[in-house]
């Protein structure tokens, strides 16, 4: 094997184009060519016309993702309707009595690796009073595989932590967890599947706007947009729910983060196959719970770590 | 303060060779001058964003720009024949002992993933250093160091693995034909 010197010696001597830096006289004529072209081309006018264009790119992609949007949906048109469905897509996902069931997996595309990478399939159960349970699953060409881990405890807006338990199902074991950091300083949506939060505090902010309507698999929906927000770390973000007409629950999200220096654009869409709205009581309170199986194993120290903690449902590793 | 269309020229006649060399690097000659068009016209409309050093930031355009090129099939396999030197006529004018193991060695290089690729070529065909080479890959300088780390590993183990094959046997089969990530 050659040593890493000579290796990159031969890697410098493969290089197929070594005296392209020097141009040909045609080569410079073309050259004066493309700097004339450009120089005559609209900087300013162009720059401005960046910012619609973004949302026309994601919602293109979408639409070879999932064959569903309309193609005349994409353009912006506020309308006098704005301020209720706003209020009623906030009140259709911050129901006290409910738990919200999400299943829906997404996609990402960063400036690093442009092309999509796909996320794990998702499901998870919320109420609004911060109990969570979360599974991740394989994906496999867009259905749920294999499961991989499910969290599930009580979350504590703003906090790290909160009494959590996870299992992991590739060693079968419990082990005492907490779910990340709230978003509170991300644009709204952020939390892909429970949006509640950010949504009621920009509304209240008056930063989240309708930007018209669009069919979905043919129902009527409406693209909730917050506009570019400053977000934690110098990056901005903006984000984008539609929801459905009838119901005001989400059917895609999407998210665009900009890195400061405002060249970095990473976006991700997630599709939900299911986002329902189902009555609290002990059938439903129960999905609320972490599903392992009874002979999952529990990792020491798992019950007194959460002893002073509420998960919301009895500790299976209790003695 | 320069005016815009000054700076932007100076920029343009500094860096146009470079980026042109980069692109010619990872793309057929055609679309490599599209890919050089386009990331001057995304510089000329961001000059307030483009940093005093400006290559690693125009190499980072350009690789976005390829990458969103590279989704159309045709221009992928003329990648796949760039990398394999099957495309590679410049390359190919004297079959002498160093252009054979140019050959070998850009076929090891169409084996790797594209970060590694990327990295690889970032600093022994661009030129640049540990410092600006992670900033075109858009990545802290340590974690360009690990990938480019791994990277040399990976292309030593695939020039082992090519030259331990009998002659017939080394048909051009890159893993990933996308550069760019």
């Amino acid at each position: 094997m050659s040593s890493p010197h000579d290796l990159m010696e031969r890697l410098g001597a493969a290089d197929p184009v070594a005296r392209a830096d020097r141009l040909s006289p045609d080569d410079q004529r073309e050259t004066d060519a493309l700097l004339e072209r450009i120089l005559a081309s609209p900087a300013e006018a162009a720059r401005e016309r960046r910012r619609p264009r973004w949302p026309r790119l994601a919602a293109i992609t979408a639409l070879a993702a999932v064959a569903i949007f309309a193609a005349f949906s994409l353009l912006d048109s506020d309308d006098g309707r704005s301020p209720n469905v706003v209020a009623r897509a906030v009140a259709a996902l911050t129901h006290k009595d409910a738990v919200y069931h999400a299943r829906g997996m997404g996609y990402m595309w960063s400036p690093v690796e442009p092309k999509r990478q796909p996320s794990p399939f998702v499901e998870t159960w919320h109420t609004t009073g911060g109990r969570m349970h979360w599974k991740t699953y394989a994906a496999k060409n867009g259905k749920r595989g294999r499961l991989y881990t499910e969290i599930a405890g009580q979350r504590r807006p703003g906090r790290l932590g909160g009494p959590a338990l996870m299992y992991d199902a590739s060693t079968n074991t419990i082990s005492a967890s907490g779910f990340g950091r709230s978003q509170a300083k991300m644009a709204p949506g952020v939390d892909p599947f429970d949006p509640a939060r950010a949504l009621k505090q920009f509304e209240a902010e008056g930063r989240l706007r309708v930007a018209g309507e669009v069919e979905v698999d043919g129902r009527r929906a409406y693209r909730l947009v917050s506009d570019w927000e400053q977000a934690a770390g110098g990056a901005t973000q903006r984000s984008e729910i539609v929801v459905d007409a009838r119901t005001y629950l989400p059917i895609t999200h999407r998210l665009w983060s900009r890195a400061p220096n405002g060249i970095g654009t990473a976006r991700m869409v997630w599709h939900y196959l299911t986002y329902e709205r189902l009555p609290l009581n002990d059938r439903t309170s129960r999905l609320l719970d972490l599903d392992a199986p009874a002979d999952a194993k529990c990792s020491e120290g798992t019950y007194p770590l959460l002893r002073k903690g509420s998960l919301g449902y009895p500790n299976p590793c209790a003695p | 303060m320069e005016p815009r269309g000054d700076r932007f020229e100076r920029l343009f006649r500094e860096t146009y060779p470079l980026v042109r060399a980069y692109a010619l690097r990872r793309a057929a000659p055609d679309a490599a001058q599209d890919v050089v068009a386009d990331t001057f016209l995304v510089a000329w409309r961001r000059l307030d964003d483009v940093p005093a050093d400006a290559l690693p930031w125009l190499y980072a355009t350009a690789r976005r720009v390829l990458a969103n090129q590279r989704r159309s099939a045709a221009r992928g396999a003329a990648l796949e024949r760039r990398l394999s030197g099957a495309a590679g006529a410049d390359a190919r004018a004297d079959l002498g002992d160093s252009v054979a193991d140019a050959e070998l060695v850009r076929e090891a290089l169409g084996r790797l993933s594209d970060r590694s690729r990327e990295a690889l070529m970032l600093v022994a065909w661009e030129g640049l250093d540990g410092a600006r080479a992670a900033r075109a890959a858009r990545c802290s300088k340590a974690a360009f160091a690990v990938r480019l780390h791994r990277a040399r590993r990976q292309l030593a183990a695939e020039l082992a693995v090519l030259e331990a094959l009998p002659q017939p046997d080394r048909s051009p089969e890159p893993r990933s034909l996308e550069v760019g990530s």
